[in-house]
């Protein structure tokens, strides 16, 4: 036996004794209601969305139940497959698989590294391009210790030669944030990877996922990766400092965006239309045409006929005028005080 | 003959299958997997890449997993 495979053989024993203490007799199962229930809530928007005839916010929920339904689809399979009789205890690794798990890493990954004292074991991907976007090597660092704890806790994927997006330093992969990974569809196999202990599927899952871009539920995607240009300055805006126009969903910078006055929306320059009177942007929604001139304006400036004030006073000169007196029409009935020398009639 | 086949695609699960004398590995994975393209898969027998017409031996360990696996923002 070589020096390396010594090594391996006393790393896979230490290993086999952890995962063997964790044997637990619990029987109880507990049924996958959180996922039906997530089904049952994207439905019942999908269905108001669809007969409201919201066709972007139906695609979306579409697709958001199609994962919810592919969670519940896995965690029924995980449920039924605990129910089985056969007992995991068969399944659990041995100390020889685990020993050759360890020598086949290293003809799975380019770099495999373990250390006894900090109970690490860790392999680093190649270097990871997803559409184009440069993400670098990944390293994927599992905690022996207690390999049934489940992620976040114990394993981390580590960015070894981080590219992470314009938008949020902590997020070097679509699908890694804070060196903790979302794991998706590949949740439940990690999952029994670790709790039988077979290490080289475990490393295999996760660094295909880390291989894998989802563009439908990542941190950060792809196309935002070097951040997102405000669509009326061109800057690049971060996360927190973006806004997104409520009517044509495009990205503005927070020295951009427009808050209409009369529905306190989000808006960009180009949905806005500024009001001839109060000289304020105001989303369509919120501005009308002067019944008479047809000049742009907001509900506040017009008045109860919906006439601008220019309109407003035109009108009532106008009624002046068609009267014969002299006095406005409004106040003919109005009481005077009498004449007097020196005094002319006033209206009350 | 009895193997051991490792089904990362989904739950992960791993179970002891019976399968007949000669079975190959493109066989096995049409039974388990079914139509998809094993391309869109790494099949390992005893941890080692193998060629699709292998013929499977007591005691095999057959590992599939799939080569796209979909992280998501939950």
């Amino acid at each position: 036996m070589t020096r390396q495979q010594r090594l391996f053989m006393r790393m896979a024993i230490t290993i086999h004794e952890r995962l063997h203490s964790e044997i637990t007799n619990d029987k109880c199962f507990s049924l996958p209601a959180a996922a039906w229930q997530q089904c049952e809530t994207i439905n019942r928007k999908l269905r108001k969305a669809s007969q409201r005839g919201w066709n972007l916010a139906a695609d979306r929920l579409n697709h958001d139940l199609r994962l919810a339904v592919e969670r519940l689809r896995n965690e029924v399979a995980e449920l039924d497959h605990k129910l089985r009789p056969s007992g995991d205890e068969d399944r659990k690794a041995s100390v020889g698989d685990i020993f050759a798990d360890l020598v086949a890493l290293h003809d799975e990954f380019e770099d495999v590294a373990f250390h006894r004292r900090e109970h690490t074991l860790s392999v680093t991907t190649e270097a990871i391009e997803l559409d184009g976007v440069y993400l670098g090597p990944f390293e994927i660092r599992l905690d022996w210790t207690d390999l049934l704890e489940g992620h976040p806790y114990n394993y981390r994927v580590i960015a070894v030669d981080p590219n992470p997006a314009a938008a949020n330093e902590s997020v070097t992969h679509p699908h890694v944030q804070d060196e903790g990974v979302c794991e998706g569809d590949g949740h439940q196999s990690i999952r029994k990877a670790l709790e039988q202990g077979r290490l080289l599927d475990f490393f295999m899952i996760v660094a295909n996922l880390l291989r894998t871009y989802n563009s439908g539920s990542p941190f950060v995607s792809l196309s935002d990766w070097h951040g997102v240009e405000c669509a009326d300055c061109g800057s690049t805006v971060c996360d927190d400092q973006r806004w997104t126009c409520e009517k044509c969903e495009t990205t503005v910078c927070g020295e951009c965006y427009y808050n209409c006055p009369g529905c306190d929306g989000i808006f960009c320059n180009e949905c806005t239309t500024r009001c001839e009177g109060c000289d304020e942007n105001h989303c369509s929604g919120c501005m009308k045409q002067c019944s008479r001139c047809d000049a742009e304006l907001c509900q506040g400036c017009l008045d109860d006929n919906e006439r601008c004030s220019d309109c407003h006073d035109q009108e009532l000169e106008e009624e002046t005028e068609s009267d014969g007196s002299g006095h406005r029409r409004d106040d003919a009935d109005a009481p005077i005080q009498p004449n007097r020398v020196g005094q002319v009639a006033v209206p009350a | 003959m009895k193997i051991l086949v490792i089904n990362n695609d989904g739950g992960g699960f791993a179970d002891y299958v019976d399968v007949a004398d000669g079975t190959t590995v493109a066989q096995l994975f049409e039974r388990q997997i079914g139509a998809t393209k094993p391309s869109h898969y790494l099949i390992r027998v005893n941890r080692q890449p193998c060629p699709a017409d292998q013929v499977l031996r007591e005691g095999d360990r057959i590992s599939i997993t799939p080569t796209k696996i979909e992280g998501a923002n939950s």
